[in-house]
């Protein structure tokens, strides 16, 4: 898992990524010391779950995956087997891009725990 | 002829070195008035290599800026003479058919640069203003100009619904709504009914909360896409307010998410007009 991570952090403008189980656990988390804390990928966990739930309300059904985007970063996230996928990048980074590099590894993880 | 084609005269022309410096010199003069240098430094370039694209957009942007559409037209159509499919004279010549109420005109052409160019987020933008009725379609009486229309001054209420309204009608799109600092829909809907826009709307606003807590390093929460088997939802923060766009899950959103950053900065300037308390485009 760790390897899968690694790799994706390979691409351009990646800064981090982590798999946390839905209750928050740090699966694996391969990232710089500024990404270093447990505690910032939960709180990305538990956004991913409020956006989830606006997912559901409005009809949708349950989110597979939220983007999230601030003045100066981005966050990928990822329903995969048993957690979450997310990956932290830079802001300018191009959104297909890294899209591809997430879709990519989450593919690769479901391959690796499924 | 494939318009992609890469056209022969265009390889003799970039076989011909054309220093760059040139255009940027032209550039640089337009960007400070400068019109008159600029045209020279883009003519200069224009006899020096007749077949160099960039030189025949640079002077047409130098006769935009100068008031002379026909000349600017001229320009253009040169550069798409030798690079038929170029977006930038394509897009420039969209916006001279809005100008001169050609909206079919600018439909097709923008229609066949989205072809080529599905990301083309200017192209898309263009297109929502070629589907708005031309001012002829409006009955307006031509000898009025559009600078003095805003006689009839809409309300904040009035230019945000013209607006989801115009969001709504953009391919992919399959609801619009605009959620208020106390989490209530105000304006549209995402069309499943009035009770879970309403849900929505409260979901959201909680979101909201929790998006600005998480990573506060990284700035202000800007757009979020949610992205389930049923469809997309693009949530964009404008001003003190939230609009939550409904997308088909067959549309890429890169195609649609330019437009929808422009309805949340027209969004945004109703919700302050609103709070300042007086009819939007009235001072």
């Amino acid at each position: 898992m760790k390897d899968i991570l690694s790799e994706l952090n390979k691409t351009s403008g990646v800064l981090g990524s982590a798999v946390l189980a839905p209750d928050g656990l740090v699966i694996a988390r391969q990232a710089s010391t500024a990404l270093a804390s447990e505690e910032l990928w939960q709180q990305a966990l538990k956004a991913f779950g409020a956006f989830s739930d606006i997912s559901e309300s409005s009809g949708c059904g349950q989110a597979t995956a939220v983007t999230m985007e601030w003045s100066h970063g981005r966050l990928f996230a990822r329903a995969v087997p048993g957690g979450i996928l997310l990956a932290a990048t830079r802001g300018d980074v191009p959104l297909g891009q890294v899209q591809t590099a997430v879709e990519q590894a989450a593919a690769e993880l479901q391959g690796d725990g499924g | 002829m494939n318009p992609l084609a890469v056209q022969p005269h265009i390889l003799a022309a970039s076989s011909r070195r054309v220093p760059p410096a040139f255009i940027e010199k032209a550039e640089k003069h337009r960007r400070r008035g400068e019109l008159d240098k600029a045209l020279e430094a883009c003519e200069k370039v224009i006899n020096q290599c007749p077949g160099y694209v960039s030189g025949h957009i640079a002077l047409a942007r130098v006769r935009l800026d100068m008031g002379d559409m026909p000349a600017a037209q001229d320009a253009l159509n040169a550069a798409i003479t030798l690079d038929p499919m170029n977006p930038v004279a394509q897009n420039l010549l969209a916006r001279l058919d809005l100008a001169g109420g050609l909206n079919e005109k600018a439909t097709r052409r923008l229609k066949d640069i989205l072809f080529f160019y599905p990301n083309d987020v200017e192209a898309a933008a263009l297109l929502v203003d070629a589907s708005r009725p031309t001012p002829a379609q409006q009955a307006r009486p031509s000898s009025e100009p559009a600078a003095v229309a805003p006689a009839t001054a809409q309300t904040p209420a009035e230019v945000a619904q013209a607006e989801l309204e115009n969001l709504r009608t953009t391919p992919g799109v399959t609801g619009a709504v605009v959620v208020d600092p106390q989490g209530l829909p105000v304006w549209g809907s995402l069309g499943r009914g009035e009770q879970a826009d309403s849900i929505t709307a409260a979901k959201t606003s909680a979101a909201l909360q929790v998006w600005g807590d998480a990573w506060a390093e990284a700035g202000r929460p800007s757009r979020a896409i949610i992205e389930s088997s049923a469809g997309r939802l693009a949530i964009v923060p404008c001003g003190d307010s939230v609009l939550i766009v409904g997308l088909s899950p067959r549309i890429r959103p890169g195609r649609v998410l330019g437009i929808i950053d422009q309805a949340a900065e027209k969004l945004k300037a109703v919700s302050a007009a609103q709070h300042e308390g007086y009819p939007f485009g009235t001072e």
